[in-house]
Parts: C-alpha cells; structure tokens; sequence
C-alpha cells in the first residue's frame, strides 16, 4: 500500500492550518473516549518530576518503548518522563490495531497528540527515533504550539532512492525484500516477531514470552509499519516545520546514512545537527551516554538563547 | 588469535558460520563456515562490519530489529536473514547469537545456518498463505457488496411500503370523504327532480342550500387535494405576492358565517397592518380551513375569534376557540397528514388533510404554523399561523 502524502503546499505557514489527514484520524477511536484508555492503550509510562516540563519518548520501527531505558532516566530529574508503545508493539493493547488507523504515518501522529491531550502536555520536548522522528515532525506540523523542541534521532524522510538529486539510500526492490523477510521471520522463527495472545490458557508459554521478550512486536502490525515507513515520502513535510530540532546522526548508519542527515539538515527550518561517532541505528542503544549529552546540550543551548529574549 | 580466525580452529569443523562481534557490530573473528557461506576469505572480513556481509533488506531488519532484540534480551534465536554472497548469491540463513559470556574481548558471538530446502518450502507455504489471504479479502470485499446491495434493497422496500401506505390511507380517507357529500347532493337532487312540483317551497329550499353545502365542501376538499398531491410529489410552488392579510380575512369570515350562522365571528386589527408575502388564494385557503375547523369542532353560540398582530417582522394570525380544547399532548401532530387527534375520530367526519395543507402552504410561503390551548380564561383551542411582512409601505 502507497504511503499517501497529505495535500499540503511547501510555503504554507503550518501555524495557520490544521492538515485534514490528521484530524479525521484523530476521530477515528470511539467519540467520548476516556484519557484513561488511550493511555492504558499505548502502555503510557510516566516517570521522572510531576512538575517538570513534558518529555515524551517515541520508539521507532522495530522494537517498544523499553529501547529508551539507557536514556531516557537521564532527564527524570529534570522532567516529567512520558514513554509509551505504538499499538501492536510492547505491552500496547493489541486488540486495538486499526489496518485503516495505521495505514499512514498521521495514524501514529494521531497517536501522540492523543497522547499529549490525555495528560494535558504542553512545551513539550518530543523525543523520535527512526521513523517516530518523522512522526514527531508531522505531529508538531499538526499542533505546533504543543511542543517546545523536537529531538529526531537518526531520521530519514525518505528511505528510497530518488534519482538524480536524492539518495535514501535503498531500493524498491529492497524493501520488498524487507517485507518478505518480515513474513518468513513472522511465520514462527523469530520470538519478537511473535503474536501475543494474553491470557490464553491453552498455550501458557505465550504469555511467559511476553513476560521474558522486552522488545516484541505484533507480525501484522510489523509488516504494515514496515511498508508504511520505508515507502513514505515526508522530504515535503520536513520543509513546514516550524517547531526548534535537534538532529542526532550518527556517523556510520546503514538505514540513515550520514547524506540523509545533512538532507534533513539542510531542510529542516531551525535545526541542528549532532553527529555521534557511532556505528548504526540506535545509539540511545549503542551509544547512550553521548546520546543523553547530545540532547542535554541542545537543551541548554535552546535555553541560553531564551533567556535574554524572554525574561 | 592471529589474522580473525579462531585459536585452534576448533570452531572450523562447527556445522554454520560463527562470527564473533564487538560492541559496534564489527567481525572480530570468524571460522571457515562463515567464509564459505559468503564465498569470501575470512581474513577479506574480518575487522568489517557485519552490515557489509548482509543483503540490503537484511541490514534494516538487523538494525531495527535484531539488535534491539540482541541489547534487551541478550540473545536472539532463529532470526531469518539473507547474507550476500561475494558470487552475487543471496544466501538465506537463520542467525542466532548472544550476548558474550567472555569477559574480555568480543561482545556478541552469532551462530549463523544456512537453510536451503527449507527455505524452499517456506517460500511456497508463504505463497499459498498469501494466496489465502487475497482470497479472504476478495471473498470479503464480495460480502460488503452484497450487504451493500441488500440495505439498497431494503430502503427501495422501505421507501415502496412508505408510498403503498400513503396510497392504502388516501384511498381510504378520500372514498369516505367524497362519499358522504356525492351521497346527499345524489339524495337530494333526485329527491327535487321527483317531487319539486308537490314539495314545500322551504323544504325545496333547505334541500337546495344542503346541496350547495355539500357542494362547497367537495370544492375545498378537492382543493385541499391538490395542494396535498402537489406537496407529496415535491411540486408545490407558490409565488411571493404582496398580500393585504386584513382583507383576506375578513373575506374568509364573512363567507364562514353564512356557513355556520350559529357561531359568532370576532375579527380583531390594528387600524394599519404591513404587507405580507405570499399567494392570496392559498392564504385565504389557511384561514379558511381554520375557521371551518373552529366552527366544526365547537358547539353553537359560542365565539370563534380571529385576531391580526404583528409580530417579529411578520403578522400574526390567531383563531381562538371556545370548544372543548385540544386534548392532544403534543398538538403539532396535528398538523401531520392523515393525523386525527384520537377524541374527535369515529365522532367527527374528517381526513386529517386540512391542517397538513395549511402547514405545508404557510411553510412553503416563508412561515410557520401552530396550535396551542386558546386562553386559560375561555378555554377552547387556538390555530394560528406568521408570515413574513414585505418590505413595500404598509396598507390599510
């Protein structure tokens, strides 16, 4: 399925619009819908100081919100830690996986501002990695006064190649390939490919699976995230964003390589870059301390240049 | 260990590739396996990174999944992947690897099987399961269809019924209505050519002021009637003409009293009313519905009131009552067609056209009608109906 891109112009001011594609997925869950399900929903954890400002933590394709558990203690002290899991994934409510819902990435977007209205954030600094950080950007298009910052880790607006100008980076043929993978690995080799049903008491072991896998994602929910994220084309949305970033790239990435960062660079409106000598995809995994310094000092920078201005 | 092969090649007669890999996923060592399975010399890898012996989908899958999987659990099993081969060969494989439980050294060692047959018959089983799949969704894409078909069927239904039962009650209630004033005008016609020249000359005369009556009647039920027939087909048009409202009503009244000596007529105005907009004949049609109504349902010698306001850029016209009043709870029903209010059906003669029509006319002009208990002093009903004033000068 063709990941739609949402009709939008590229010089429109996003303050002054509120994109179609976002708000009727927003109605998508039942009208009247507690704050209570959509966070009992996403398995919404909240840590650090109640009266800090809002951090929330959004995990990419592949894995849960348990990812974040090298970083995101960092800020408890300072920050009212919010982390959650996309429907499908982690300890989400499975049951609640909407093909329809999901078949874009304003689906998940939805998701966070649902989120964020459920326990009232605002200023938020909204930390994405992978694919989440190309959410975070469609979420702060959506509702730009939310949030304060936007820290994007190892995005790409694009994985496919787009001969001459633009090099994603991967083929179509590819992530076809991706797919196909995903199927095999979900047909029951991988253990964090495997469907979970809770409370099954025929099969027992599945529900100790969940219990003992950190990072599980549901096979269906795997495979439509998969083709959602590596067939978008957000190189549009990147430009609208008006909501202050930080880019952390890292130096030898084989899914963001180090062209696509500058890319995102170069267009994104008021962004800056990190570059993390590191090796691969996840270095809030791989590399967490330089991840935790990174973002704290974009932070403590944003915060030097406000002050004169606003105090 | 010497140039990244095992110390004491031990590993090389291992059936699968064994890796072992630092933190950053780089080859610190392999056995001849793994070079086999690559078609590379091991000392060609070694110090590379993983990624470079991985297919491209391989590469995504690796980073997104299987080294989260690796960090959180420690150790991942039976993960399927395909490795590129230096012949151009994709290899599939099933890789598993864990944590290492050396302290020094490398971070992960991976044990790396080659499936051949079986990924044969996995490729099969996955058609035919996708096959399955389309099959599902065209079957079930059928059954929307059909649904969708069958709610069409059942609103034509619905809407076939709706017309059958407005046919069934306009049959009904015309054959009746038309009936009983044929039958007397048939009576006493026959009744006056047979005996006209042997009758009473004030017997001949209530015959023929009976016979105008009924008459009169069957013209304004057929009236009625085509309004009615008009507003269901979606055809009623009515022209926006000033109208002079006080002259109309008064014209209806004096026709009503001759029509109903018994009851008194009460006609109150204010010296000058504003010009309303609308389609005389059909006005007068309101009012004269209204009063006949009155004069119906009320016993003689008591007053039937007709009072003009003005109200709200519009005039107001209120018939007030002194009958028994209106039992009904909800008194707009009313004005629905074919509706009778359950005291007056079996007592009275009556369709339940005359009051749909004055609705649908005085709606159709730009205003509004309703019924409502007259004052609580006098008790009786009140019908009354607004229309919108133009805006040309007042008349008288």
């Amino acid at each position: 399925m063709p990941y739609q891109r949402p009709s939008r112009g590229v010089a429109q001011d996003s303050r002054c619009e509120s994109p179609p594609a976002l708000e009727t997925t927003a109605r998508d869950y039942p009208v009247g819908s507690m704050s209570d399900d959509v966070l009992r929903r996403h398995a919404v954890t909240v840590t650090g100081d109640p009266d800090g400002q809002p951090m929330l933590f959004a995990h990419g394709f592949g894995c849960d919100q348990t990812l974040w558990r090298f970083v995101a203690p960092a800020f408890e002290r300072d920050f009212r830690v919010v982390t959650f899991d996309y429907v499908g994934a982690g300890r989400s409510d499975r049951g609640a996986y909407d093909r329809r819902r999901y078949a874009s990435l304003e689906g998940y977007a939805g998701d966070m501002l649902a989120i964020c209205r459920a326990l009232d954030l605002h200023e938020v600094v909204l930390v994405g990695h992978s694919v989440s950080a190309i959410v975070a950007i469609l979420a702060s298009i959506a509702e730009p006064d939310r949030f304060s910052d936007l820290v994007l880790i190892t995005p790409s607006p694009r994985y496919l190649d787009d001969p001459p100008d633009y090099r994603g980076g991967f083929s179509r043929g590819d992530i076809d390939g991706l797919l196909q993978m995903l199927d095999v690995n979900a047909m029951g080799w991988a253990s964090f490919l495997a469907p979970i049903v809770m409370g099954n008491p025929d099969r027992p072991e599945l529900t100790t699976d969940l219990e003992a896998t950190f990072c599980s994602i549901d096979p269906v929910m795997a495979r439509q995230f998969a083709e959602v994220t590596f067939l978008a084309d957000n190189r549009v949305d990147v430009a609208t964003v008006s909501t202050p970033s930080l880019i952390v790239q890292c130096a030898n990435d084989a899914v963001a390589p180090m062209a696509v960062g500058e890319y995102m660079k170069r267009h994104l409106p008021r962004s800056t870059m990190t570059v993390i000598e590191a090796t691969g995809h996840c270095p809030h995994v791989s590399h967490p301390a330089q991840t935790i310094s990174a973002i704290r000092e974009y932070l403590a920078a944003r915060e030097r240049n406000r002050r004169p201005t606003e105090s | 260990m010497t140039s990244g092969t095992f110390v004491g090649s031990a590993l090389d007669s291992v059936p699968g590739g064994v890796v072992s890999l630092s933190s950053d996923l780089r080859i610190l060592s392999a056995n001849k396996e793994m070079a086999a399975l690559v078609a590379r010399p091991v000392d060609d890898f070694v110090g590379a990174l993983l990624d470079t012996l991985l297919s491209a989908p391989s590469r995504i899958l690796f980073q997104t999944h299987v080294y989260p999987a690796l960090e959180a659990d420690g150790r991942v099993e039976e993960v399927f992947l395909t490795l590129a081969s230096a012949t151009g060969e994709t290899v599939p494989v099933l890789f598993n690897a864990t944590r290492s439980s050396r302290a020094v050294g490398s971070t992960y060692d991976a044990l790396i099987v080659r499936i051949r047959a079986r990924s044969l018959w996995e490729a099969d089983l996955l058609a035919a399961t996708r096959s399955l799949e389309r099959e599902r969704t065209a079957s079930q894409r059928l059954a929307a269809e059909l649904a969708a078909t069958a709610e069409d069927l059942a609103a034509r239904y619905a809407e076939e019924q709706r017309a059958r039962e407005f046919r069934d009650a306009f049959v009904g209630v015309i054959s009746h209505e038309l009936r009983t004033p044929i039958t007397t005008i048939y009576g006493m016609s026959h009744l006056l050519a047979e005996r006209h020249g042997s009758m009473d000359p004030d017997v001949t005369r209530d015959h023929l002021r009976d016979i105008e009556a009924e008459a009169d009647r069957l013209r304004r039920l057929t009236e009625d009637l085509l309004v009615l027939s008009r507003a269901e087909g979606g055809r009623l048009v009515v022209s926006s003409d000033p109208v002079a409202i006080a002259h109309v009503v008064h014209a209806a009244v004096e026709s009503e009293r001759t029509r109903s000596p018994a009851h008194e007529f009460v006609v109150t105005a204010p010296p000058r009313l504003p010009v309303v907009l609308g389609e005389e004949l059909y006005v007068e049609q309101v009012v004269r519905n209204y009063l006949s109504n009155a004069a119906k349902y009320t016993p003689p010698r008591t007053t039937i009131r007709v009072d003009l306001t003005t109200e709200d850029d519009g005039v107001a016209v209120r018939v007030t009552d002194e009958g028994a009043g209106l039992s009904d709870e909800s008194p707009e029903r009313l004005f629905d067609l074919f509706y009778r209010a359950p005291h007056v059906i079996g007592r009275m003669p009556g369709a339940g056209i005359g009051l749909f029509v004055c609705r649908e006319l005085i709606e159709a002009m730009g205003g509004r009608v309703w019924a409502g208990p007259a004052t609580p002093e006098t008790g009786g009903a009140e019908f009354g109906f607004w229309l919108p004033v133009t805006t040309e000068n007042d008349v008288d």
